[in-house]
């Protein structure tokens, strides 16, 4: 057969092809053996994942040189769909993140390989403790142990409330939160889109706006809940304060991203409109509606110049950003695919530059391509994302932990990674970043076991008594319904075997192949048996949403409806906890009791398949989303 | 004049049905822009998704009863919480809906006013059907004429049978059979993505010609076959019909007798099928510019149905509701100049 593709409707129209049109099988050359060509060579297990260039053909990073990195061109890139706008407040998808990623700056960045926070727009932070007394007043500093008192110690500065430290005599404290403080130095010399200078009111206004129900940031006001007061210090600092110790605090900086006070505020006495008196509700609306949100002014060394229905482009501007990270490309191009399929041919053709999206047919051909190898390669990255089978636990054949485990022991997860990932793929047993310090590496994957799952069965009263193949109880058979998204190739796949291997256990498989808005509303409304999907886990992951008790109800992303008192603990206490090894100890433990439960049958950690043009140097590809920065990069010629 | 008038308020019944029914059918379909909207990882998370859908809903009417959201939709009045004040609004936006001139805002993307953005992409969808149907017009007439004229011949055979297999091919398979046998994985002739070149200069038209190519052939492929078997029937039917006969008896010149009495006559069935080619070219500017990732207006018809933008797919179909009615008072004023009779019963 030529090619395989996207969908299998894709697949049988290119086989009908193939047949009503001979010429079409002569355009390309394929292996002799018909098989699909072998995948491409993985790295040792040794390499570094970090260095540049470690997929490209002929190059080790480890003994040849980098060419010196010059300016110039413009990479183009495939994007699967159009940002609704680029205010990340009002629009925070994938696609939005990765193009501000490289227009716009925040508080604090990420480190694209170890995670850690890294000054952006800040230059320095300092963070300190508060300390509540009996009588309710509050003070904040570094909290030293001194014998029977706290000593507060006033770190940042200026505008510290305390002056000098204070001690205070345990007896009156009522309790202690660490990390609760925030107070940030701003780079100087930085400057909006349009001119204008960096400010500390810009950072006030997105937190400000967050608090404001009409703004249309419910996806984001969520983050900022806690972060409950924040205020200018000069015109360089600004501080933030915390209502409670939170694990994943810093992170929430990242996200602050700032909005130019003087395009969106209209109480901001720079702005060309400025009324003092504007409501809250005249603000959102203004804010809302503002069309800078679609033509960005942003802080970052690229510029929009263009958002069009077909690509939104940038180009390099001079604007005070640090010159070793304004990146080399002299513009920068998200070009809209939304067929992965037609991304590699646009590859292929040097319409692009660069996708992340390969599908596993195009990636495991890739190589064997003259037409792909001509101009491109293959690699392939992880960032934190899974896939699982998710139990509605209301439904009352799935209530039972064994039921779960059982169909968990069902689920051939090694098969599809070795058949359809080519092992590519990698087995978690957890939402948490299996790269992190929270991750239960130790907690094996539960194996494909047929013989332990009927045992399961029939422990749980799950046999067959009538002799029809299924295992019943009560007279009805053991039936479970599965959503999926329709056209993903990789689920059908999954599904398919899945049926075979639950129908070898005794259990009827339903597979209910659903367009993506229609899968969410029966998930939300709790209309489903079980959902498989795949999981974008943050790295910092808090796994209240998904598995404390208050959470159960429609609506929320508890979706199996899951509840227990002692994880309701064990999640309180690892979201308050700052220490990392005793955070460790937590998170292990409560993995243990989900990992018991099986609500979730965590699959595979799928990788991202990427294709990149051999004109490109410096690629490195890293874990955390979205795995990649242009800024890096650069073209050889 | 009142011919003129009762076509006009039919065709105004119609479009009222047509978006009537439209309206309906997308409300009743599975999926709501309010899930969509909140759909993402982040506002999963964020526990509080219950309180932004019905914020999301009430703001844009979604949990108002069927025909309150038909009412608004079609206007002149505003019946949201910022519309009229007689239908409890504020009164900041007292008119609005179709009736108003108002195709209303995406619900996803609030900035985007539907008529511009479908004003935008209608400068392309049109542009590409309306040289699809000269194309499908300029061979299929001369082919349809060869045929008729050669009935039973080889050529015909062979060219009916292209004809049919042409007619059955469904346009989306056709596209990715070109894609990949003509595009960069294939021999490479021709792009297969968008109108431009990634560093094509706006205006080069070389450029935008190449990219239009395989687009206005799958556009146009069906329509040739159409159109061309319609003349092959017309064309024999005239040609053996006693007129003809009579002039060859009357030793008119064969040239004449073709150009005058046969092609002219068998000219108006073909012409009249005007009406249903348009409509089919919109329709198929849906498969044809989401396989070549074209901006046009069916692309967005199709991504507006994937995101349950009601608003914007009632707004591609009352518009390609007026693209048929035109098509059809155009067949109808074309028959009506070439056929005489049909002149003057209408007088």
């Amino acid at each position: 057969m030529s090619k395989a593709h996207a969908s299998p409707l894709r697949s049988a129209f290119l086989a009908l092809a193939a047949l009503a049109a001979p010429w079409t099988l002569a355009c390309r050359p394929e292996p002799a053996s018909g098989e699909p060509s072998p995948p491409p060579a993985r790295p040792a297990a040794s390499l570094d994942t970090t260095l540049p260039d470690r997929f490209r053909p002929g190059f080790d990073p480890r003994s040849d040189a980098l060419l010196t990195p010059r300016r110039g061109g413009k990479i183009v890139v495939h994007v699967e769909a159009l940002p609704r706008q680029l205010n990340y407040l009002l629009d925070n998808s994938g696609v939005t993140r990765r193009i501000l990623q490289e227009l716009h700056g925040t508080l604090v960045a990420r480190d694209l390989f170890t995670g850690a926070h890294r000054p952006q727009l800040a230059e320095s932070w300092v963070v300190e403790d508060t300390l509540v007394r009996r009588d309710g007043r509050r003070l904040y500093g570094e909290l030293v142990e001194q014998g029977a008192a706290w000593r507060v110690v006033p770190r940042s500065s200026p505008g510290h409330a305390l002056g000098a430290a204070v001690d205070v005599a345990k007896a009156d404290v009522a309790r202690i939160e660490r990390g609760t403080v925030y107070t940030f130095r701003l780079r100087t010399g930085l400057h909006w889109h349009d001119g204008a200078p960096l400010r500390v009111e810009d950072f006030l206004l997105t937190w400000r706006l967050t608090r404001i129900p009409a703004v249309r940031c419910d996806e984001k006001r969520f983050e900022f809940d806690h972060l409950v007061h924040a205020e200018k210090l000069d015109e360089r600092s600004l501080r933030f304060f915390y209502d409670r110790q939170y694990f994943g605090a810093e992170a929430v900086f990242e996200a602050l991203i700032p909005l130019p006070a003087h395009v969106y505020d209209l109480r901001d006495p720079a702005h060309p409109a400025a009324r003092p008196d504007a409501s809250d509700e005249e603000l959102a609306r203004h804010v809302n509606e503002h069309p800078a949100n679609r033509r960005w002014i942003g802080i970052g060394p690229y510029r929009l110049v263009e958002f069009g229905d077909e690509y939104v482009e940038a180009e390099r501007v001079d604007n005070g950003w640090p010159a070793e990270d304004a990146g080399w490309f002299d513009a920068l191009r998200w070009r809209l695919i939304t067929d992965d399929a037609l991304a590699y041919r646009a590859l292929c053709a040097g319409e692009i530059d660069f996708t992340s999206r390969l599908l596993s047919d195009d990636y495991f051909r890739a190589s064997s391509d003259p037409e792909f190898t001509a101009r491109a390669y293959v690699g392939h990255f992880y960032t934190p994302r899974a896939s699982y089978i998710g139990w509605n636990l209301r439904r009352p054949q799935l209530a039972d932990a064994r039921v779960r485990t059982a169909l968990a022991l069902a689920t051939d997860w090694d098969g599809y990674v070795q058949g359809f990932y080519r092992g590519l793929a990698q087995r978690v047993t957890a939402e948490w970043f299996d790269g992190g310090l929270d991750y239960d590496s130790e907690l094996a994957p539960l194996p494909f076991d047929l013989a332990r799952a009927r045992a399961l069965l029939a422990e749980a009263g799950w046999y067959d008594r009538d002799g029809d193949g299924l295992v019943d109880r009560d007279g009805k058979p053991l039936s479970v319904e599965l959503l999926t998204q329709a056209g993903s190739r990789s689920g059908e796949v999954f599904l398919q075997r899945l049926q075979e291997t639950f129908a070898q256990a005794g259990v009827r498989l339903e597979i209910a192949a659903v367009a993506w808005p229609v899968l969410i509303e029966r998930v939300r409304e709790r209309e489903f048996d079980g959902v498989f999907k795949v999981w974008v886990v943050p790295i910092e992951s808090d796994p209240a949403q998904r598995w404390h008790s208050r959470e159960v109800g429609t609506g929320t992303a508890n979706e199996t409806s899951f509840s227990s008192p002692e994880v309701d603990r064990l999640i309180d206490a690892y979201t308050s906890e700052l220490d990392d090894a005793r955070r460790g100890a937590t998170s292990r433990e409560l993995q243990r009791r989900l990992y018991a439960e099986q609500a979730y049958d965590y699959g595979v950690k799928v990788p991202h398949k990427f294709g990149a043009s051999l004109r490109l140097r410096n690629v490195r590809v890293g874990p955390v989303d979205p795995g990649f920065r242009l800024r890096e990069w650069y073209f050889a010629e | 004049m009142r011919n003129l008038l009762g076509r006009s308020l039919r065709a105004c019944a119609t479009l009222l049905g047509l978006v009537a029914v439209a309206f309906v059918l997308l409300r009743l379909a599975p999926g709501d822009p309010a899930q969509l909207r909140f759909a993402s990882a982040d506002a999963v998370e964020a526990g509080a998704a219950a309180e932004a859908l019905a914020r999301f809903r009430a703001e844009h009417l979604l949990d108002r009863p069927l025909h309150v959201q038909f009412l608004h939709y079609l206007g002149p009045f505003d019946l949201g919480p910022e519309g009229h004040a007689l239908f409890g609004g504020s009164g900041a936006r007292p008119l609005g809906g179709l009736l108003a001139g108002d195709f209303g805002r995406e619900y996803l993307r609030p900035d985007v006013e539907i008529a511009s953005e479908l004003l935008g992409r209608l400068s392309i969808t049109v542009p590409l059907a309306l040289v699809s149907a000269l194309l499908a017009y300029a061979l299929a007439l001369p082919l349809g004429v060869w045929q008729g004229l050669r009935r039973g011949s080889a050529f015909d055979g062979w060219t009916r049978a292209l004809a049919l297999l042409a007619y059955s091919a469904p346009v989306f398979w056709v596209a990715l059979l070109l894609q990949e046998g003509l595009g960069p994985t294939g021999l490479d002739w021709l792009p297969i993505l968008g109108l431009r070149s990634r560093d094509a200069a706006s205006g080069d038209v070389a450029d935008l010609a190449a990219h239009a190519v395989l687009p206005i052939a799958c556009l146009s492929y069906a329509s040739i076959a159409t159109i061309s078997r319609q003349m092959r029937a017309a064309t024999a039917e005239v040609a053996s019909s006693d007129f003809v006969l009579a002039a060859r008896a009357r030793g008119v010149p064969e040239r004449a007798v073709l150009w005058r009495h046969i092609v002219r006559n068998a000219l108006v069935p073909a012409i009249t099928m005007v009406g249903q080619v348009l409509p089919w070219l919109v329709g198929g500017s849906v498969l044809v510019e989401t396989v070549f990732e074209i901006p046009g207006m069916g692309k967005y018809a199709f991504d507006s149905l994937q995101r349950r933008e009601y608003d914007a797919v009632a707004a591609c179909v009352l518009v390609s509701g007026v693209m048929t009615l035109a098509g059809l008072a155009l067949s109808d004023f074309l028959q009506a100049r070439l056929d005489p009779r049909v002149r003057d019963a209408g007088r």
